[in-house]
């Protein structure tokens, strides 16, 4: 085995494993606070990627400004769908909320089909093409920024979660829902926040995107089977749980893609073999504590 | 109550003999848009099973990936008279049914709805990647049904449609069971139940495999009639999806439910696809959210309601 080689298998799938945390840290943070299996998470980075795309191509403006952008507008979007659809039905059989947010995903899947086509389009700024020599490797710059922008927005939500007094009631919240209210913690409003943050996340996951590779209407479809894939390896609502598996699914993808005969193939269906081992031996995920 | 009991059996009578009669008066392309019908009655019908037992299936596509298969490969393999690879197709939907259910056991309802999206996923994959036993991406010719033609059309009608009545006559009779007092008891409190001796894993997984099998086999009969099936076709998420809506739009839990929402969601998906072509899938995504806010019981609730009132 050629260590060089197997140095850059290592070096794509810590980048996709970056990117997977993006999409899938938003998708565990709206889970553990609301139990609610969002299927529209996928369509938050759709719409990010789609709003990057058309800023770029339209007016110019580079992806790293509409960061900013797409996160306030997904977080927008986010409060007015947990607001308006999730909330009227929080105490409804978990089927119909399911059942509601695959709604929302073709409504709004099929509204940009109609609006934009379902042709694939992709975007090239003037540092696309720029890679950087790293010993033996060779990163795209894009895919390092996005890694950049990945562990950046993780880590200020670590420590939002961790400091703020919202924060300390998105905890309180996913432990335990109930005692949470008798603590007198505004559970409405921490929903609220939790499904804005969690779209935001999902919408920056979509600017990444839209930098590395080409986007369609389906594109969320692509990640959110993915996402559900890693919040389940790394136990519902964790965070740290998130980005390890995603880590653990980029890689994993990676080596199949490259060590396993035609994996390019088959690397679609690891995180769906992975999602089904981790229910099978530890149904609460890698990383829940008894 | 025995009038209520009558008039619905009336009812069924006429439904059966209106049905009946379809072919001779039907074009060939209604009549296969009725073949269509029926063969989602039996899915819908079969997922709305498993709903009673407080599990949810995102995955009813994996069944019916697997009876197409089977009907396809066992027919081309051995050219037996097709009733044996059409239940084969059934049998082996409920195996796979067994295998996700034991797995599943203990789970919670929602972490089942992710596994069994999964399940259908990793057996698309499965067949796309193994071209030397499935041919792959390219998918399986199989020589039309009763080689072909408007007769052998007919033929499949009355064959989905005779599938389909069992299928509502087994979901009849396993609502009246003491089976299903077993199953609500389960979804009530699924704790409590296990205390009274019903052993929920046991119904639960039974259900699964009622269910699948139903499925699995109009998925033989799909992949016959259609003398083709290719892996995405046959692992279609959008058999999972339309599964669940035309329960929810005609009422869960209900037994006419699924058959109205099948009825309804099949043809007027039909007549948006010709009309509207690009997205008319919107259409689906706004009935659902519509249904979940101001049809919680769905049609045949609606129409409960407005039957009590008079």
């Amino acid at each position: 085995m050629d260590l060089a080689i197997f140095a850059q298998v290592i070096a794509n799938g810590i980048l996709t494993g970056g990117l997977y945390a993006l999409i899938a840290v938003g998708l565990t943070l709206i889970f553990g606070v609301m139990r609610v299996i969002n299927f529209m998470h996928g369509e938050t980075l759709m719409l990010g990627s789609y709003l990057t795309y058309f800023l770029f191509t339209l007016y110019g403006i580079d992806p790293f400004f509409s960061l900013p952008l797409a996160i306030f507008a997904l977080f927008t979007l986010g409060v007015a769908i947990q607001r308006f659809f999730i909330n009227p039905v929080i105490d409804a059989p978990h089927l119909n909320q399911i059942l509601l947010t695959f709604g929302l995903v073709l409504i709004i899947q099929n509204l940009a089909l109609i609006l934009w086509t379902g042709n694939y389009v992709s975007m090239t700024t003037h540092y696309s093409g720029i890679s950087i020599k790293l010993g033996p490797l060779s990163l795209g710059l894009t895919r390092l920024l996005g890694l950049v922008i990945a562990i950046s927005l993780t880590i200020l939500l670590t420590l939002v979660l961790k400091k703020t007094e919202w924060g300390k009631s998105v905890r309180a919240v996913t432990q335990d829902r109930e005692a949470a209210m008798l603590m007198g913690v505004n559970v409405n409003r921490v929903n609220l926040l939790a499904f804005g943050v969690g779209s935001a996340m999902g919408g920056a996951g979509g600017v990444v995107t839209s930098m590395i590779m080409y986007i369609f209407p389906l594109v969320g479809m692509l990640f959110i089977l993915k996402a559900f894939a890693i919040v389940v390896l790394g136990g519902f609502g964790s965070i740290a749980g998130a980005v390890v598996g995603s880590l653990i699914l980029g890689l994993t993808e990676s080596i199949v893609t490259n060590y396993v005969p035609s994996g390019s193939g088959w690397s679609e269906g690891v995180s769906f073999v992975i999602l089904i081992l981790i229910l099978v031996l530890r149904p609460k995920g890698l990383f829940y504590a008894e | 109550m025995p009038s209520k009991t009558y008039f619905r059996i009336l009812w069924f009578i006429v439904l059966i003999a209106l049905l009946t009669t379809l072919p001779s008066f039907l074009s060939p392309y209604s009549l296969h848009l009725m073949i269509l019908v029926m063969i989602y009655v039996v899915i819908a019908t079969s997922w709305n099973i498993l709903v009673w037992t407080h599990q949810i299936s995102l995955g009813h596509a994996a069944f019916f990936g697997i009876g197409a298969y089977t009907g396809a490969l066992v027919y081309n393999a051995w050219h037996l008279p097709p009733i044996f690879d059409i239940l084969l197709g059934g049998i082996f939907a409920s195996l796979g049914a067994i295998i996700i259910g034991i797995i599943c056991l203990r789970m919670a309802p929602w972490a089942l709805a992710i596994a069994t999206l999964a399940f259908a996923e990793v057996l698309k994959i499965l067949v796309i990647m193994t071209p030397g036993l499935t041919e792959g991406a390219e998918g399986v010719a199989i020589p039309p049904l009763f080689g072909g033609g408007e007769a052998a059309r007919t033929l499949t009608y009355y064959i989905v449609f005779a599938v389909a009545v069992l299928t509502v006559l087994s979901a009849y009779a396993l609502k009246r069971s003491k089976f299903y007092f077993a199953f609500t008891a389960i979804h009530d409190d699924e704790d409590a139940a296990n205390m009274m001796g019903i052993n929920p894993t046991k119904y639960k997984v039974m259900a699964f495999t009622v269910s699948a099998f139903f499925v699995g086999i109009v998925g033989s009969i799909y992949a016959h009639y259609m003398a083709y099936i290719d892996p995405h076709a046959a692992f279609n998420i959008h058999i999972s999806v339309e599964a669940q809506i035309m329960p929810l739009m005609g009422g869960l839990y209900t037994v006419a439910g699924p058959v109205v929402g099948a009825f309804i969601l099949t043809l007027l998906g039909e007549y948006l696809r010709i009309t509207i072509k690009t997205g008319y899938l919107i259409v689906y995504g706004i009935i659902l959210v519509f249904v979940i806010f101001y049809l919680p019981k769905g049609l045949v609730g609606l129409a409960e309601r407005w039957t009590a009132k008079r």
